[in-house]
């Protein structure tokens, strides 16, 4: 594995070190998983050697989104088809644009693309959004109020089904029937939201929105991607070994478990000994956990006691990188903007994963 | 080295051979019984069949449709190992390393993975290159998405512009070959439509 010159010693014997403190571990966190598919395979194989057991630091919305679509079904739009296709926009909640200031020009470019079904323009609704700065181009209608998200979502749900309810703000009623009566005239509405942000009940509701415009017309969601290649390393999981992340190695099979193989509940539980801690993905950042861990990061470490730093290059940053990618709502390659020779995660993982080998071998 | 397959049913269709005999391989090519020489390797395959590597050319074993239901079912492995289903001694037992294994004790040695998505290549080569043992490939989708559409209503179905993007596409996604989903598109539907209504 590449090495900078001088520090050759030094590195390996904090990868000696930690390759100790993983040959004695009886229940390793594999965690933050920050990092590209190569980083992910390495980190779940040893994860697998070592019975220990897997968790991405924005596992909560791909959980949720998941556990979701399993119970009721959904119909997910890619982006393109969304940025394609949709003549009406809803875009859920605050997370979406603040993840991504760029969203709604993405979703809703100037130019027109392909042929969009019905006569329509293209609205963009903006539900429990907040205040928002939109391009000059688009049509945007804001829904907004007293109500929480929650309510918003569950109003515009009943607006939709044209059942009846009170409201006592009348201009908010106005507001949600109009957007409720554009969902029905769409040709083709696409819901945007992060499943982070909203609870399972919530996305539920959204869904029953849709499949209540399905009958009639066309309907979708585009559900965002998690941050830190959250998306790419649940595929890779899921290849991989068969099942998401939030599964445990520690069994004669692997298994997955939402609840009881969550980075937080394993820590406050203090159910893992050894955690090691990955953030190597250039431009992102997964906060550490509070407790000693091996920690494999792209970014400056201020180190505390119990730790043991293992400088790493940033996935699409230092080294080239197969990250999951929003626009193609897949995993495609990402070139390095830099040229660093610092280590992968993946060769750093390799590396510990055969010095463990030898150990046990001796 | 010279290896001997000893006693198996030997079933060489292409040779009009079915019988129980003896298959020497050396330098990993089957030959003829060499005259006065003790084979390297012997294996006892009696009650074995020995036959050419089964080829199957239409499995979805790797892809963005096989991960989506693998995400969707996780409760599936569990499920089989109380209903009595073989679940590998692997803690891998349901993802790219099982479908590696069952395939090669069920004597296939190749397996393609037929749908492709042009813009998923890169997952789906990615999985494909992590199952082991047995040759992978994949057919990549072309003719149900927009651009080949418009060539075709353009009357542009033989233009070069066409073969140009089908061997662009072939050539960045690694595939094998192709696989045409609704040639045409929606105007194949139609009259297909016009045709069961018509019935």
């Amino acid at each position: 594995m590449a090495e900078a010159k001088g520090e050759k010693s030094e590195v390996g014997s904090t990868l000696e070190r930690a390759a100790e403190r993983l040959a004695r571990a009886r229940f390793p966190l594999f965690g933050g998983l920050y990092t590209d598919i190569g980083g992910a395979a390495a980190a779940i194989a040893l994860a697998e050697k070592l019975g220990g057991v897997i968790d991405h630091a924005a596992s909560a919305g791909l959980a949720r989104a998941a556990k979701v679509m399993r119970e009721t079904g959904a119909t997910p739009a890619s982006f393109g088809e969304v940025r394609n296709r949709a003549d009406t926009v809803v875009i859920i909640g605050k997370t979406p644009l603040q993840r991504d200031r760029d969203l709604v020009a993405k979703l809703i470019p100037a130019k027109p693309g392909l042929p969009r079904p019905g006569k329509n323009k293209r609205e963009l609704i903006l539900l429990g959004a907040g205040k928002v700065k939109t391009p000059g181009h688009v049509r945007a209608t804001t829904v907004d109020g007293k109500a929480t998200l929650p309510e918003l979502i569950a109003l515009l749900a009943a607006s939709v089904r044209e059942g009846k309810f009170d409201l006592r703000d009348k201009a908010l009623r106005a507001k949600i029937d109009a957007a409720a009566k554009r969902l029905r005239d769409s040709a083709f509405a696409v819901f945007v939201y992060d499943p982070a942000e909203l609870e399972e009940p919530v996305l539920h509701t959204v869904l029953e929105i849709v499949r209540h415009l399905v009958v009639k017309t066309r309907a979708a969601i585009l559900s965002l991607s998690a941050p830190g290649n959250g998306d790419g390393v649940n595929l890779c999981s899921t290849w991989t070994c068969g099942l998401p992340v939030r599964t445990s190695f520690a069994g004669a099979v692997p298994q997955n478990n939402m609840w009881a193989y969550e980075t937080g509940r394993l820590l406050k539980g203090g159910e893992v000994d050894v955690i090691v801690w990955i953030d190597g993905i250039y431009g992102e950042s997964a906060a550490r956990p509070d407790a000693p861990a091996i920690i494999l990061s792209s970014k400056p470490v201020k180190s505390r006691r119990g730790d043991i730093v293992i400088p790493v290059g940033a996935a699409g940053g230092d080294h080239d990188a197969a990250l999951y990618l929003p626009a193609i709502s897949g995993i495609g390659m990402v070139k390095a903007s830099k040229a660093d020779k610092k280590p992968t995660v993946a060769a750093t993982l390799t590396r510990i994963a055969e010095l463990i080998g030898t150990k046990r071998a001796a | 080295m010279l290896i001997q397959l000893k006693g198996g049913r030997v079933i060489d269709p292409a040779n009009k051979r079915d019988e129980v005999g003896d298959l020497f391989v050396e330098n990993g090519r089957i030959v003829a019984k060499p005259e006065g020489r003790a084979p390297d390797e012997v294996h006892d395959v009696s009650g074995k069949i020995v036959m050419a590597g089964a080829i199957d050319v239409h499995s979805h074993i790797a892809g963005t449709n096989v991960t989506l239901g693998r995400q969707l079912m996780p409760e599936l492995p569990a499920l089989a190992a109380e209903g009595g289903q073989p679940i590998l001694a692997s803690p891998a037992a349901w993802g790219s390393y099982a479908t590696g294994i069952r395939y090669a004790e069920m004597g296939y040695t190749t397996v393609i993975e037929p749908a492709m998505i042009p813009t998923h290549a890169i997952e789906a080569q990615t999985e494909l290159a992590a199952i082991p043992i047995i040759d992978v490939g994949a057919l990549v989708i072309l003719g149900n998405d927009d651009y080949t559409l418009e060539l075709l209503r353009g009357g542009r179905a033989k233009s070069d512009e066409l073969k140009d993007y089908v061997a662009w596409t072939l050539h960045h996604s690694k595939a094998l070959g192709l696989k045409v989903i609704n040639a045409g598109g929606s105007g194949s539907v139609q009259v297909q439509r016009t045709h069961f209504r018509s019935r």
